[in-house]
């Protein structure tokens, strides 16, 4: 049932939004401007919750204005799947690069964001086919298992990621988020003789070209200057 | 394909937070005291939320596997009249087996009634098949059995399918020969026959025996 199914209840945050309204009190807060670096939370539990996977991610965003930051993500997959009829290894490493767009206006000096972005995914892997089983339809003939343990390697994935997700700030430097994100394959190399079943970065593939995967990262603000907003964002006034 | 990922996204606003006045009132200490309006004013436009992930359940591969010369071909075998070799021909009974169990204490049988055309299934791990393939009429009040040796001998190869489905194989170079029975030594009954050197699908005839 796990192999199939997991349900995780790995973050429960919350962020207080406020709006300021008040023409009255012109209090400018600045904004921080730096580099925030993290890790991947679910890749790294993975490492010791599934046995047949190894990895981690780094990702890191610089904020380039007010609303966007520039994101990229680096990491490295190595990922066993037995299926019914065959068992394989994919491992490589992959590059996302991005930007995000910060939909949220924090109100005040909070520095949280609901945000939305793209990317475009590469990776650089292997894989290797350990085993499989010829499909016959007979029944007539036991089935054997074939183990070839063929590895084909120069192989390569490019896609383009929409993602979206939330960060918040935990405590002095230090975020938490959750993002989803959906892929769209443009291109791969695939195995001869086989198929790219499972994609670093991108994950498992199906037979489409669409693929979905999610993280929870967290991560660590690294402050390189400030700036201080020329007019404050202000609600209107609905009294 | 189907990939269902479920994401729970609560989304809870609320409007009150008693907390958030003490968070103003510290952080803004001067206008809160000077601004009885404040209170009434701020009120309205506070959009506190709580944003509460709850979980993400993935369940993983729906690929099923399906379609056309998807599975590993078995041979098709049609037949002929060996006296008009346009007319096919039906048999009254087919019994084969493959002689791989004929030392096992109950021998799988495939029996085919009233047909003109069989198919039979070939090893896929090795090069050879030799199949039993007895044949039974009944003319008049009298039953007749013959029998003949199938030897299959050919290359296989795999072929990649899909996720799903998996490999299958592929037949060539394929020879096939019409054996004397030497098991129970009835007569034969194959006149002659032809094959095609490769078997790749399923909906083709592979073999063509006249009798």
């Amino acid at each position: 049932m796990f192999k199939y199914i997991f349900s995780l209840l790995i973050l429960s945050s919350t962020i207080s939004v406020y709006a300021q309204e008040n023409e009255d009190n012109p209090t400018v807060y600045p904004q921080r401007y730096g580099l925030r670096v993290g890790t991947d939370l679910f890749k790294l539990s993975r490492n010791i919750w599934d046995n047949n996977y190894t990895g981690f991610e780094i990702n890191g965003d610089y904020r380039w204005n007010k609303k966007v930051y520039i994101a990229a993500e680096l990491g490295r997959d190595e990922k066993f799947k037995e299926e019914d009829r065959l068992s394989f290894t994919t491992k490589g490493q992959y590059l996302k690069i991005g930007l995000d767009y910060n939909m949220h206006n924090n109100w005040m000096d909070l520095e949280n964001m609901i945000y939305v972005g793209g990317r475009y995914g590469l990776s650089f892997h292997e894989q290797t086919l350990h085993s499989y089983k010829i499909f016959t339809t007979d029944g007539y003939f036991d089935e054997n298992e074939i183990y070839p343990n063929l590895t084909s390697s120069g192989l390569h994935a490019h896609w383009l990621d929409l993602v979206g997700g939330i960060k918040t700030r935990l405590f002095d430097n230090v975020f938490m988020g959750f993002s989803v994100r959906f892929s769209l394959l443009l291109h791969q190399k695939q195995p001869e003789g086989f198929e790219n079943l499972y994609i670093p970065g991108y994950g498992e593939k199906f037979s489409g070209n669409i693929g979905a995967s999610f993280n929870y990262s967290i991560s660590y603000f690294i402050p390189l200057y400030k700036k201080t907003p020329k007019q404050l964002q202000s609600q209107p006034d609905n009294q | 394909m189907q990939i269902c990922v479920f994401v729970y996204l609560r989304i809870c606003v609320f409007a009150n937070t008693r907390s958030f006045y003490v968070y103003l009132h510290r952080k803004n200490q001067s206008h809160f005291l000077t601004n009885n309006s404040f209170m009434i004013s701020t009120k309205r436009n506070i959009i506190p939320f709580l944003i509460t992930i709850f979980f993400v359940t993935a369940c993983e591969k729906n690929d099923l596997c399906g379609g056309v010369n998807v599975d590993t071909p078995q041979v098709n075998i049609a037949l002929y009249n060996r006296l008009n070799n346009e007319e096919q021909k039906t048999a009254q009974m087919i019994n084969c087996y493959a002689l791989d169990y004929i030392h096992q204490d109950t021998i799988p049988v495939i029996q085919f009634l009233n047909r003109a055309s069989f198919t039979l299934p070939l090893k896929v791990y090795e090069e050879n098949t030799v199949w039993y393939v007895e044949l039974k009429e009944w003319i008049g009040n009298d039953t007749i059995t013959r029998a003949n040796l199938l030897d299959f001998r050919y290359e296989t190869s795999s072929e990649y399918v899909s996720k799903a489905c998996g490999y299958r194989s592929v037949f060539q170079r394929v020879r096939v020969n019409s054996v004397t029975d030497t098991i129970q030594h009835l007569p034969s009954w194959i006149s002659t026959l032809d094959y095609t050197n490769e078997i790749t699908t399923n909906d083709t005839t592979h073999v063509q025996i006249y009798f």
